[in-house]
């Protein structure tokens, strides 16, 4: 059932960016419905911060209005859209870095406890686990972090990644085993036990 | 780990994304090496630890996307955006004098704009009185010098009818003839006469100026009430644009209903 919904939602996907194409505006507005929730949370764990995310999605879908010819297919929308998605995070980045914003996020440590005070429950209670969890991804250099986001989040194939970033799949393959490493690293000089949280 | 599996074996065994072959291989070699099998369960305990991190609903911002179509030209149309602002604070201006009893008078020396009750003075310019005291003493002198003609030419025939005065020609009586000579009710008459012409022309003048300012104050409100009418079509416009704007944004609005409710149905479907 809920695969015949999400057919049907990208089969309206397909007909929306066929009336977009030829100028209705209505049809634009439905296809930014579609996928602004999408972009804007692979946005969201990319930097950690709702404005930001916010700022960069709203430039994605300014972008795609005036790209629209571009697009054919609903296939070649979403990669369009994380493109160009990731391409704006990455000149975002860049520019909080010069004025120092991002860095107060990327540079911080993960929270450390004694192990006398440490415990998963406290831990839940005294710090949001989404927060820890953004905090311990902006620890990650950014193409890593970005092959995390696509895979684990977005639930993109290999094969998409690599088409999006324009690399090849063993590469990504590679940004993502060598990322998750670092973050079993973090998470482990956090002092977060998986066995007593299991 | 053996050799024979690599660092992408691990992330497509653990994704799913691996041929059954290679996982049958995969599992087994698992089974044979504790160092792969613990170093799988690692990385999959850090997916289980930063999986939980599940999609913010957010509300799409009503971005005027199709008004960034027109960037240009409205670049080239810069001025009609002041211009608009300037017509809305007169009519704005004017609707407030409305209540506020405001007054605009214009003559040659320039606009006045005032509240409450307008002074009683018509303002004369310095040049048209003037010109009226000038045209008014041409007129005066001239009327006199016909008048004081016609008064010589009676006299004179007063003279030759009563043939008193004979051997006096009409060059000694030009001469001899005084402004005393003239009686005083005639000269009454005369300036009587005169006033009475001066009163009329300065009645026509003020007159034809009062028409003048009255034709020009008409055209200026037909003017303005053709203003007050563009105004209230772009109005009407504008409202009809919001509308279709907001139209757009429910529709929007029902579509991310939809998926989400889509994903809600995703996730059910994924636990059970």
């Amino acid at each position: 059932m809920t695969k015949l919904l999400r057919d049907i939602a990208l089969g309206h996907s397909q007909s929306i960016i066929e009336k977009a194409r030829n100028g209705d505006d209505k049809a634009f507005t439905k296809l930014v419905g579609l996928w602004f929730k999408k972009i804007y949370n692979f946005c969201l764990k990319y930097f950690g911060d709702h404005d930001m995310a916010m700022e960069t999605t709203q430039k994605t879908f300014i972008a795609l209005y005036q790209n629209l010819t571009e697009i054919r297919d609903t296939e070649r929308l979403k990669f369009w859209l994380y493109k160009v998605a990731r391409n704006y995070c990455y000149e975002e980045g860049r520019k909080q870095k010069k004025t120092g914003l991002l860095s107060i996020f990327q540079n911080q440590e993960v929270e450390q406890k004694p192990d006398s005070y440490f415990h998963p429950e406290r831990k839940l209670q005294t710090m949001e686990k989404e927060q820890w969890v953004s905090s311990l991804l902006l620890t990650l250099p950014d193409e890593q972090r970005t092959v995390i986001i696509m895979k684990e989040y977005e639930d993109m194939k290999f094969r998409e990644i690599a088409e999006v970033l324009d690399i090849s799949e063993n590469t990504v393959k590679s940004r993502l085993y060598y990322g998750l490493k670092s973050l079993r690293k973090q998470i482990e000089q956090s002092g977060y036990a998986y066995k007593e949280e299991v | 780990m053996k050799k024979q599996f690599e660092e992408h074996h691990i992330v497509e065994y653990l994704y799913g994304e691996m041929s059954p072959a290679d996982k049958k291989d995969f599992e087994e070699a698992m089974t044979q090496n504790p160092e792969l099998e613990n170093e799988v369960k690692a990385i999959q305990q850090v997916r289980e630890t930063i999986g939980e991190m599940p999609e913010k609903e957010v509300v799409p911002p009503e971005i005027p996307y199709a008004r960034l179509a027109f960037k240009d030209q409205k670049a080239t149309q810069g001025w009609i955006k002041p211009l608009l602002a300037v017509a809305a604070s007169i009519a704005l201006l004017l609707v407030a004098g409305m209540y506020a009893e405001i007054h605009v008078r214009i003559n040659d020396a320039g606009w006045y704009v005032g509240f409450g009750n307008p002074a009683p003075n018509d303002y004369v310019a310095k040049s048209e009185v003037e010109n009226i005291v000038k045209e008014a003493l041409q007129k005066q002198q001239a009327s006199f010098s016909q008048q004081l003609t016609q008064t010589r030419d009676s006299v004179q025939r007063i003279y030759a009818a009563l043939g008193s005065y004979e051997g006096v020609n009409a060059g000694s009586i030009n001469r001899e003839i005084p402004a005393k000579a003239v009686s005083e009710n005639e000269l009454r008459q005369q300036m009587a006469s005169m006033q009475s012409t001066n009163r009329e022309l300065l009645q026509n003048y003020l007159s034809a100026v009062n028409d003048q300012q009255q034709a020009y104050l008409q055209d200026a409100l037909t003017q303005f009430s053709d203003y007050l009418q563009q105004q209230r079509e772009e109005d009407l416009l504008m409202i009809q644009r919001n509308l279709i704007d907001l139209k757009a944004y429910q529709d929007a609005q029902k579509q991310e209903t939809n998926q989400v409710l889509a994903d809600i149905m995703q996730t059910v479907n994924r636990q059970e």
